[in-house]
């Protein structure tokens, strides 16, 4: 089966092959092949989602072709970016390294409230994806400008019908997004993805969040929002945050 | 009429996986509630480091006004010593929050 991409660049900006690949893989076929538009630019977030096809294809036993030169081995610490999976219980020492690897960087130690709120949004996200995805593991991606984490469970739609009466990926994703709005049966929660959301607002990003057949994305620099019901179901969820990068970095001033 | 005041170090009470989580939030305020109803007053420092961990500070110290604390009581009784401002905007986020969805007033004694 060969899948094309005619986008400038590969990332969580231009999604529709993602969408495409992972239902393919799951189709049955033996080999799917991939066909990205010459020179197009690769950038963090996809190689987060390239890497989410391979290990899922490799899962499943699926040969794929066509694929971009991708890191060996994760967790991987660029001079950009940080991207690692994850299992089971939190990892700060993740975050911490990124950190210490961007105050190395040639552009200096992250601005105090950029730190902060890469911070913030890396544990809430992680913790949602943690506790509800159901999935083994998600992979987690940091950059100066960017938090993403993408995982291959059961979606949100399925956790929250559990609690609530949803009926569409659209609506679970627009419902997650509000102030106490949990999963958890037995002890309140539900301000994570809601004040993550507060953040990016704040810092004048984007949020994007896919999730089953439901895409959602709010930019709060051009205060729009645009959903989209793909016709295949992604089988999981990514949540990924964008901000506007409004902070100066801290030039000069090394560790 | 505090007693005496209890001081809690969070990076030396609890391990960086516990601070990003709702589980380190849980033994944070088991202790600030235990002192609470001693009568003490509370000091909490985060030694300048960030913990920026919204169901840390939403689990460890929002929910304490499930228990029957007031907001206005809880930043009485407890000082922040070398916390990050962004941190005390998270607290007060999270206490605001609870403190509308608090139920009747049930004080422990």
């Amino acid at each position: 089966m060969l899948i094309s991409s005619l986008s400038h660049e590969i990332s969580v900006s231009y999604p529709s092959w993602f969408f495409k690949v992972i239902p393919a893989l799951y189709q049955g076929k033996k080999t799917v092949t991939l066909e990205f538009q010459k020179g197009a630019a690769l950038t963090p977030s996809g190689i987060a989602l390239l890497e989410m096809v391979r290990r899922e294809a490799e899962t499943l036993g699926v040969a794929l072709r066509g694929l971009p030169k991708l890191p060996e081995a994760f967790p991987i610490h660029h001079k950009d970016f940080s991207i690692a999976w994850c299992k089971g219980a939190l990892d700060p020492s993740f975050m911490d390294r990124f950190v210490e690897c961007q105050a190395l960087s040639k552009r200096g130690p992250l601005h105090p409230d950029l730190e902060f709120d890469l911070r913030l949004l890396f544990s809430e996200l992680s913790q949602n994806a943690m506790d509800h995805s159901t999935s083994e593991r998600y992979l987690v991606l940091l950059s100066r400008k960017e938090v993403g984490v993408f995982d291959l469970g059961v979606g949100l739609l399925a956790k929250l019908q559990q609690k609530y009466p949803v009926q569409s990926d659209i609506q679970a994703i627009e419902l997650s997004l509000k102030e106490g709005i949990t999963t958890r049966r037995l002890r309140p929660g539900g301000y994570g993805l809601h004040h993550a959301v507060k953040l990016a607002r704040r810092n004048m990003g984007y949020l994007y969040i896919a999730s089953g057949t439901g895409q959602y994305r709010a930019s709060f620099k051009d205060k729009k929002i645009a959903r989209k019901t793909m016709r295949e179901r992604f089988p999981g969820t990514i949540v990924y945050c964008a901000l506007a990068n409004a902070l100066p970095n801290l030039r000069g001033k090394r560790s | 009429m505090s007693k005496s005041t209890e001081n809690i170090l969070i990076w030396k009470s609890l391990t960086p996986e516990e601070i990003m989580t709702r589980i380190g939030g849980e033994k944070l305020r088991e202790k600030m509630s235990a002192a609470l109803k001693l009568g003490k007053s509370i000091t909490i420092d985060c030694e300048n480091r960030p913990v920026a961990s919204i169901s840390f500070w939403d689990e460890g110290i929002a929910k304490l006004t499930i228990e029957g604390f007031s907001e206005a009581e809880l930043w009485a009784r407890v000082t922040f010593k070398n916390t990050l401002s962004r941190d005390i905007e998270v607290i007060r986020a999270m206490l605001k929050a609870k403190s509308k969805k608090r139920p009747p007033s049930r004080r422990s004694k």
